[in-house]
Parts: C-alpha cells; sequence; structure tokens
C-alpha cells in the first residue's frame, strides 16, 4: 500500500516569513573554522569534505548570512534526478554549496561541499558502462540495417 | 512481494543513479548521520528490502499519524513511505472490517519474524472495552501482532510512556508498549507528535541497515534524541548572559531572548526540534516564541503548569508553609517553656559557692 | 518495588511532596530555635539607660561583618577563605536566575540575575573554598581534635547542593531531570539540617549582634 499526499499547495506558496530580529548561535564561526580546515585538508591531502547544513541548529536569517558570506563564483549547474538540485561555486574556489529539491521544489538537502568537484556530479561508473551497451546496441542495429 | 531491493525499485521508477545517489544523501541527512556515511549508506540500500510495517493504533489521536503524512507534499518523508511496504494501517487502508483484519494476518504471516510494527497510542489494562478493534482488546491485538515482529515502533509519547491517557488518575490504566513487551526490541519515538522526520528517519535506519538505531535509557534513537532542547536552542546565548522574556510580549520577548522564566522545558527535554524543525524547516515552538512543552519526555503532561519555570517547586507548598509555622509556634513554645522551666529549676537549686568548696582535701573532691 | 519509574517522577517528587516536607520541617526546626531563645528572655535591666538600643544594635550587625584585626592575625586562613566562600554562595544563591525564579514564585520578590559564567566561576570558587576548608581542618590538629560529627555533617550539607548545582548546570550526570532532581534534594536535605545544627547561624547571627550592639548602646558604650 502506497501512501499518496495529496496536496496542491506547498508552504512556500502560503507565504511564511519568519520575522525575527538577528542574533547568532554562534555556528557560523564554528562552520568556517570547518570550512578552513576542509581546504587545507583538501589542497594537502585531495580529501573532500561534506558539511550537511541542515544538522545543525541556525537561528532565524542564519543561513542566509553564511551564503551571503560565501557569495557566489563562476559555475552553477543544475541536476535534474528525482527533482531539481543545484550546485553552484561560492566566490571561494573549492567550496561548493549544494542544494537538493523534492520533485516539488522542496528543499530535502543541503550541504557545502569542500572539494574540487562534487562527487554527483561526475558521470556514475555504472552508467557509463550502461551507456557503453546503449551505443553497441545502436551500432548493431545501424549494421542490420 | 517485498522480494525487491530498494534500489531495483527505483530503477524501475526510472531513477538515474545521481538520483539514486541524491535520495541516499536526503536519507542520511535524515537519518542524522555525518555526509562521510553516504556511500556506506548507499552501498547499503542497493541489497535492502522494502520491509513489511503493520501500523497499529490504540488510545490515539491520530496526531501522530496525522504529523507523519500530512507533512508536506512527497518529500523524503513520502519516499520513505513508498519504499515500504505498509499493510495494515486502520486509518489509511481502504479495506475494512474483515478484510482488513485479513490483511494484517495475511502480511504477519508472509513476513513472520521479520515485519516492523508501528504503534500509535497507549493500551487500556483497566478494562479492555475502553479500546477495541475488531472486537479484539489493544492489548491481545498488541501481543498478537508483536509475536512474529523483527521490532516495534513506539511513535508518539502515548505508546512511548502512556502520554496523554495516561495522565492522572489514568481512568483507562493506560500503559505504554515497552511496559508490556518485553522480548523485542521497541524503539520509542516519543513526542505529541513526534517530528515527521524523526518517524521516518527511524524507519529508513530499518530499512537501511536492517537493524535498530542505538537508544537512550528511555529506548529513543539517540541521533534525535541524544541531546535536549537546551543545549541545542539558537536562544541558549541569552539564557548564558542571564537575558530572559518575562511576558509574551515584553521587550526581551521581541528581542527573542530566553523563555526559561516563561515555563520553557528545554532544559529536561530530549528531542530534535532546535535543528530539524518544523513544517518544511519553517519554524519550531521556540522559535515561534512559546517555550518548550517536553512533549517526547514521560509524564509531561502531569509536570506541573507549562507557564512555570522548571525551578519552581510543584506542590502546594504555601499550605505545608503555614501548617508548618504553626506547628513551629506551638512546638517552639513548648520548647520555650521547657527552657524557661529547666531554668528557673536550675535557679532554685543553685548554691552558692564557698572558698571552702575549693579546698584540697581529696577525700572531699572524690566523693 | 520501583520508587520512580522515570527521572521525571523523581524530579517532580522533589519539587513537590520532598519541597513541601523539607520547607515545612525547615520553618518548623526555626521557629523552634528562635522561640526557645527569645520565651527564656533576660532579667530585666532597671539601670537608666545611657544610650538607644536600636541604633547600635543595628549598626553593629552591619559593623560585625568586618573582621577585626585580632582575628585576622589568629587565623587569616579562615577569616580569607571564609570571605570568598560566603560571597560566592551569595552571588550563587541570590543572582542566578533559576534561584531568583524560586524566589519569586515564594515570595513574589524579583531582581535582575547575573549571567552564567559568574555563576558557574562562583561555583567553582565556592567548592574549592570549601574543599581548602575540609582540608584546614583536617590537617589543623586544634581544629581537628574540636571537629565533632555535626561540623563534617554541616560540610557535607552545604558542599552538596552546590556540586549537584554544577553538575546538573554542566548537565554531567544524564539525564538532567535526575541532576537536577539531586540538586533539589540536596537543598532539601540542607534545609533539614539548617535548623537543628551550627547552619543555624545565618539567623542567630543578627540576633547576636543586635544583642550585643543593643547592650553596649543601652550601656552608653561606642561598639
Amino acid at each position: 500500500m502506497n501512501i499518496e499526499t495529496f496536496s496542491s499547495q506547498t508552504l512556500a506558496d502560503i507565504k511564511v516569513q519568519v520575522e525575527s530580529p538577528e542574533y547568532e548561535t554562534g555556528n557560523l564561526h564554528s562552520i568556517l573554522t570547518e570550512i578552513k580546515f576542509s581546504l587545507q585538508q583538501l589542497l594537502e591531502q585531495k580529501k573532500s569534505h561534506t558539511i550537511d547544513l541542515r544538522a545543525m541548529p541556525w537561528s532565524p536569517g542564519e543561513e542566509r548570512k553564511l551564503e551571503k558570506y560565501l557569495g557566489k563564483g563562476e559555475v552553477r549547474t543544475e541536476l535534474d534526478a528525482l527533482g531539481k538540485s543545484i550546485f553552484y561555486e561560492t566566490s571561494y574556489s573549492g567550496i561548493w554549496v549544494v542544494t537538493h529539491y523534492s520533485e516539488d521544489g522542496v528543499i530535502i538537502g543541503k550541504s557545502i561541499e569542500v572539494t574540487y568537484m562534487p562527487e554527483m556530479l561526475f558521470s556514475q561508473y555504472e552508467e557509463v558502462k550502461d551507456s557503453l551497451e546503449r551505443i553497441k546496441e545502436i551500432e548493431r542495429i545501424e549494421e542490420i540495417k | 512481494m517485498n522480494k525487491q531491493t530498494l534500489f531495483e525499485l527505483l530503477q524501475q521508477q526510472g531513477v538515474s543513479r545521481r538520483g539514486f545517489l541524491k535520495y541516499c544523501t536526503a536519507l542520511t541527512s535524515l537519518m542524522a548521520l555525518p555526509a562521510s556515511m553516504i556511500s556506506t549508506v548507499a552501498q547499503a540500500l542497493e541489497s535492502a528490502r522494502r520491509p513489511s510495517v503493520i501500523w497499529l493504533s490504540f488510545q490515539e489521536c491520530t496526531g501522530c499519524a496525522e504529523s507523519l503524512l500530512r507533512s508536506h507534499s512527497p518529500t523524503v518523508e513520502g519516499l520513505i513511505f513508498d519504499h515500504i511496504s505498509l499493510d495494515y494501517q486502520h486509518t489509511l487502508q481502504a479495506a475494512a472490517g474483515e478484510a482488513a483484519e485479513h490483511a494484517r494476518e495475511q502480511a504477519m504471516k508472509e513476513n513472520y519474524g521479520n515485519y516492523l510494527v508501528v504503534v500509535d497510542g497507549s493500551i487500556p489494562l483497566a478494562d479492555p472495552g475502553y479500546s477495541t478493534i475488531a472486537g479484539m482488546s489493544n492489548l491481545d491485538m498488541l501481543n498478537d501482532t508483536v509475536a512474529g515482529a523483527a521490532a516495534v515502533i513506539a511513535v508518539g509519547t502515548c505508546s512511548a510512556y502512556g502520554g496523554l491517557p495516561h495522565a492522572a488518575p489514568n481512568p483507562t490504566g493506560a500503559v505504554s508498549v515497552s511496559s508490556l513487551i518485553k522480548d523485542k526490541p521497541v524503539i520509542n519515538v516519543p513526542g505529541c507528535p513526534p517530528i515527521p522526520t524523526v518517524i521516518t528517519g527511524v524507519l529508513a535506519h530499518y530499512l537501511t541497515f536492517g537493524s535498530i538505531p542505538e537508544l537512550d535509557r528511555l529506548g529513543r534513537p539517540k541521533v534525535f534524541y541524544g541531546q535536549s532542547i537546551h543545549d541545542r536552542c539558537y536562544r541558549r546565548p541569552f539564557y548564558d548572559k542571564g537575558l530572559f522574556a518575562e511576558t509574551f510580549d515584553d521587550e526581551g520577548a521581541k528581542k527573542g531572548w530566553c523563555l526559561y522564566r516563561l515555563g520553557c522545558k528545554g532544559p529536561m527535554t530530549y528531542n530534535a526540534c532546535a535543528t530539524l524543525k518544523w513544517n518544511q524547516q519553517t519554524s519550531w515552538p521556540v522559535e515561534s516564541g512559546h517555550g518548550c512543552l517536553g512533549c517526547s519526555e514521560p509524564d509531561f503532561w502531569d509536570a506541573g503548569s507549562f507557564y512555570k519555570a522548571l525551578s519552581i517547586p510543584d506542590g502546594d507548598y504555601a499550605r505545608a508553609a503555614g501548617y508548618a509555622v504553626a506547628s513551629g509556634v506551638v512546638l517552639g513554645a513548648a520548647a520555650g517553656f521547657a527552657n524557661q522551666k529547666t531554668k528557673s529549676a536550675a535557679v532554685s537549686q543553685h548554691t552558692k559557692v564557698s572558698v571552702d568548696d575549693f579546698s584540697l582535701n581529696q577525700k572531699d573532691t572524690n566523693k | 518495588m520501583e520508587l520512580f519509574s522515570n527521572a521525571n517522577d523523581f524530579l517532580l517528587w522533589t519539587r513537590g511532596d520532598a519541597f513541601n516536607i523539607a520547607i515545612g520541617l525547615f520553618i518548623i526546626g526555626i521557629l523552634i530555635r528562635l522561640l526557645e531563645i527569645f520565651l527564656l528572655g533576660r532579667k530585666q535591666d532597671f539601670s537608666e539607660p545611657r544610650g538607644s538600643e536600636w541604633g547600635p544594635g543595628l549598626k553593629n550587625i552591619i559593623t560585625r561583618s568586618v573582621v577585626d584585626n585580632g582575628t585576622f592575625k589568629r587565623a587569616p586562613f579562615v577569616v580569607v577563605v571564609g570571605y570568598i566562600w560566603h560571597i560566592c554562595f551569595f552571588i550563587i544563591l541570590l543572582f542566578f536566575v533559576p534561584h531568583i525564579e524560586l524566589i519569586h514564585a515564594m515570595l513574589g520578590l524579583k531582581w535582575p540575575g547575573l549571567g552564567s559564567q559568574f555563576i558557574d566561576a562562583s561555583a567553582v570558587i565556592a567548592m574549592v573554598a570549601l574543599l581548602a576548608m575540609l582540608w584546614h581542618r583536617l590537617t589543623h590538629p586544634v581544629l581537628k581534635f574540636l571537629s565533632t560529627f555535626e561540623d563534617y555533617l554541616v560540610w557535607l550539607v552545604t558542599f552538596l547542593p552546590l556540586l549537584t548545582g554544577y553538575i546538573a548546570f554542566h548537565r554531567m550526570i544524564d539525564p538532567y531531570p535526575l541532576a537536577l532532581g539531586l540538586h533539589i534534594l540536596s537543598v532539601e536535605l540542607l534545609l533539614i539540617v539548617f535548623p537543628f545544627t551550627k547552619l543555624m547561624h545565618a539567623i542567630t547571627l543578627f540576633i547576636a549582634r543586635w544583642y550585643t550592639g543593643a547592650m553596649m548602646g543601652r550601656k552608653g558604650i561606642e561598639s
């Protein structure tokens, strides 16, 4: 039995706005420290690191502040699998912001990736293998013709 | 019916490898695991099978099911739900009566020893007649269904601790699942209602790893209930600075100061609201300006006023103090008069000491 | 039989019945002690007063808080550590917000609290001071000889609220309701022991100082 949830409206449509003055949890500071450390690791050991932004408490507006700090860089790309995902490199090379949306446009995951290129953007081994098979198939069909 | 792995199912639905990885990313975040675990989760899910789930509703208000099912349009929660086989849920299933009960028995038979039982609501022991399903008492149905289960997930404060029905004077003799089921693992997912992502996170854990997550002393998954609301609260710095809202609309409240004085139960409440938040991560009670009620803790309903600070005594201490003053005065007066008597007795028995009394005669001093 | 089914029940008990019992015994005890002192009375003084009683009495309550040189020279350790302990103790008791809430709920009085870093520091200093006092008591031959069971009991019931409070504040015991419950219970122990031990000095010192001051005032002695 599958459960379907029927709703034409998401919360985004209702325009819920959280109005609260600026206060800080101090997590902004710790994230910046983590990013700094990860960049060093990336340079020295080529080790990528992902920070799940949804795993920590934020005060209202704090997350936006972080994004404002990081800014936007040269690369922005969109993935279309099980809903959209947006990858963009921040104004700091090697620091990417990744946001996953569901098919309904609801954010289901958000993270900062400290890496040369987010893993998910690479073509996937299994699917490359599959492509080869499909190309061969086309070739075979062409030959028969 | 459940022989397919989750990965195969997703593939059939035309989900790409990237889509699968995205799903795993969301799932890893949902289970509150570090992002480095994504590949482990992906590996586990490639071979994971859809578990059969039987959902039993006893003395409850359906709020927990609502929390989960009406949370919002299909998201990870929805995806998880698609990937378990929910074989019995009497509020949701189309079948009714005999057919519904048949579905439950069927699922039990087919997946004996492997299915999950989700319970919302408490079980009345005072009189089975307080709550029955298809003529069966809640207790009988629980025992019957759990017999072949791999694990039981008690969703909501009622099934986890007895909840609202258990509140004094507990007319139905309501008890929790864990007080009845001793031979199977019971995972408590309390909350009134629990955060939907927490419910699905626990399901996801079982789905992914085929095991139950690490639990705390109250049987709650540590990943979600490991820290108190207070420890993760963004208003905590105000507590530490001694800045408190005194009323719900004063300057402090507007500035977002700590709600301790307004009765916030954050310090004693273990839950993930501060991080996971509610309604698509929009807000949570404290962010909306109201203190935590402590709904994921046992007997939160009987824990005194929601609007009294945690450090304040709960009983009728003014009366106790009144009695104490009355009896203290009586006893004190008695003691005082006794002392006076002793004093006057001492005075009347007092004999003057003269130089003669200090004679060095050994015989005298030794007598 | 399980006494408490969970830590919350324990906390509720300490905030409920146990608190009522403790506050009851505290009040009864204090009234007994005070009445037995007051009802004993003093012989009426028929001499002509050379000065007033009230002024010097009240003044003496304050002035006697300043340590005199002789005492300081004789026991500098006790004086310094004693002062540190009492000041820190009152900072914690009167300026920690949950404590203010308690006082507000019971007496209706309210004042602003201090930031928790001050409370935290005061708690550590107070505990170190108490430990130093105990060490002093155990190593000083005369003091050790004079010490009775009551002295150690009083030390313990004073130290426990600090320790459990510190533990609860820093959540060193899981779950928190257990930690908080233990703290409240330790204070209740202190409340019960208070009237019947030398802890009573916290109240009788005012009577004694006033009386000394008043007596001297009546005799016209500058105190």
